[in-house]
């Protein structure tokens, strides 16, 4: 148990590290890794370790520099979006569709509040960014997402 | 993880809920602004900012030392060329009409987050408070106005973009100087070219005359935090009929290009120290 929880603390930061560092890259569209881990993981062990995931997560967005604008706000965010994917989750293994979805699901999600929050403010939304980034957050879930699966599986096992 | 009802799961149970509270406590103190939240920032910022910079793009002396034997040579062209560019971005910088007389520590960017619905809007800098960074100083590129400083740790600093909510910066517009703000709020009622750009929205304080092309410059603060007087911010791109409004707004598009931000450069004042001298009228 310990262990898988290492396991997934490490996927979540590592994938926070490199959400902040392909930004520096100047890598556009961005995919959402975080989303991509939470999905997967929500996915696999049902929503209420999707809230778990997400709020991790979330945190490490908030802590991890530049950080978000509100202390906590991406871990509310990422807490909803872990939710919502943990609903997908069906008795049996998983397919790679659905895996994607729960990716996609979970980077819409983050997207969609992050917009809803710009119109409350009458911001500008750049809708074709938007939409680019929750499709390659998706598309990183249909290529990752079963070995994501898998690595959580094996130390599910191990535990 | 199974969902059972053992006293596992609520243990389980009982620690998302008080985790759940415990973040929706942190979000209150955020939006009511207790000083708190930002020493956690400061904390983060340096336990993180460090295993951020070795993901930052690689620079030249990183480059060798990570390289093998075998890839030495194409190593030392790689150098070359990216001192090359590092140096024509300073040298940029530094010829800039913004940072002119200005003391300026030059930082790169490291970390970008996550992008918000309209793009980014807080960047990291490999400068901290060890090199001399102080809490709102002003952050230009050779094209303008990029930001404020926000939160600093050891190594590296925040900074808040231009376009941020929690950004409005007090502006000169066009030959006149006639003053007003810029913000990223409202901007999405001017007009639906906003949508899909990173257009900014000028408010002047009273009614005035603005044209397509009029320059938009900072107002400057006291002691030039959080923004010095006259950095480049845009360019008026259209301005909204009157329609018994109390107050001129325009749209306007920002001189920088945040998506492409590499070498920046964060302006270091001091407070005034000296009186300021008093003149006497009609004397030359």
């Amino acid at each position: 148990m310990i262990r898988r929880l290492v396991v997934r603390a490490a996927l979540l930061l590592l994938a926070a590290l490199l959400l902040v560092a392909m930004g520096a890259r100047h890598l556009r569209p961005t995919p959402d890794l975080v989303a991509v881990i939470v999905g997967v993981l929500a996915l696999r062990s049902g929503w209420r370790s999707g809230l778990g995931a997400g709020l991790a997560g979330g945190w490490l967005l908030d802590l991890l520099p530049p950080g978000s604008a509100v202390l906590g706000s991406s871990a509310l965010t990422y807490a909803v979006a872990g939710t919502l994917a943990g609903t997908l989750q069906r008795p049996g293994p998983a397919s790679w569709l659905l895996v994607a979805v729960a990716a996609g699901v979970a980077g819409a999600c983050v997207t969609l509040i992050g917009v809803l929050a710009a119109l409350a403010r009458s911001a500008p939304v750049n809708l074709p960014g938007v939409l680019a980034s929750v499709a390659a957050t998706a598309t990183i879930g249909l290529l990752l997402g079963p070995l994501l699966l898998r690595l959580d599986a094996r130390w599910g096992r191990r535990a | 993880m199974p969902s059972g009802r053992g006293p596992a799961s609520n243990a389980r149970r009982r620690l998302l809920t008080v985790a759940v509270v415990a973040t929706l406590l942190v979000v209150g103190a955020g939006l009511v602004g207790l000083p708190g939240v930002d020493r956690i920032r400061g904390l983060s910022g340096g336990a993180l900012g460090p295993l951020e910079r070795l993901l930052a793009p690689q620079r030249d002396s990183d480059l060798a030392a990570a390289r093998a034997e075998r890839d030495r040579y194409a190593d030392i062209a790689r150098q070359a060329q990216q001192q090359a560019h590092d140096r024509a971005d300073l040298t940029a910088l530094l010829d800039a009409p913004t940072t002119d007389g200005a003391t300026v520590l030059p930082a790169h960017v490291v970390g970008i987050g996550r992008d918000g619905a309209s793009g980014p809007q807080r960047i990291t800098l490999d400068v901290g408070s060890r090199d001399g960074v102080s809490a709102d100083s002003t952050v230009v590129s050779a094209a303008g106005l990029v930001g404020r400083v926000e939160s600093i740790s050891a190594w590296t600093c925040d900074v808040v973009l231009l376009g941020s909510p929690e950004v409005v910066v007090g502006v000169r517009v066009g030959p006149d100087g006639r003053i007003g703000t810029v913000s990223a709020t409202g901007a999405l009622g001017i007009g639906s070219s906003v949508v899909g750009s990173r257009a900014l929205r000028l408010e002047l304080v009273e009614q005035g005359e603005v044209s397509v092309g009029d320059l938009v410059t900072t107002l400057g603060s006291v002691d030039g935090r959080p923004f010095v007087a006259g950095v480049e911010v845009g360019r008026v791109t259209s301005v909204e009929p009157l329609r018994g409004r109390a107050t001129t707004t325009a749209v306007v598009e920002p001189t920088v290009d945040l998506g492409s931000l590499g070498l920046v450069g964060i302006l270091q004042t001091a407070p005034r120290t000296q009186p300021r001298p008093v003149a006497t009228g009609g004397t030359p």
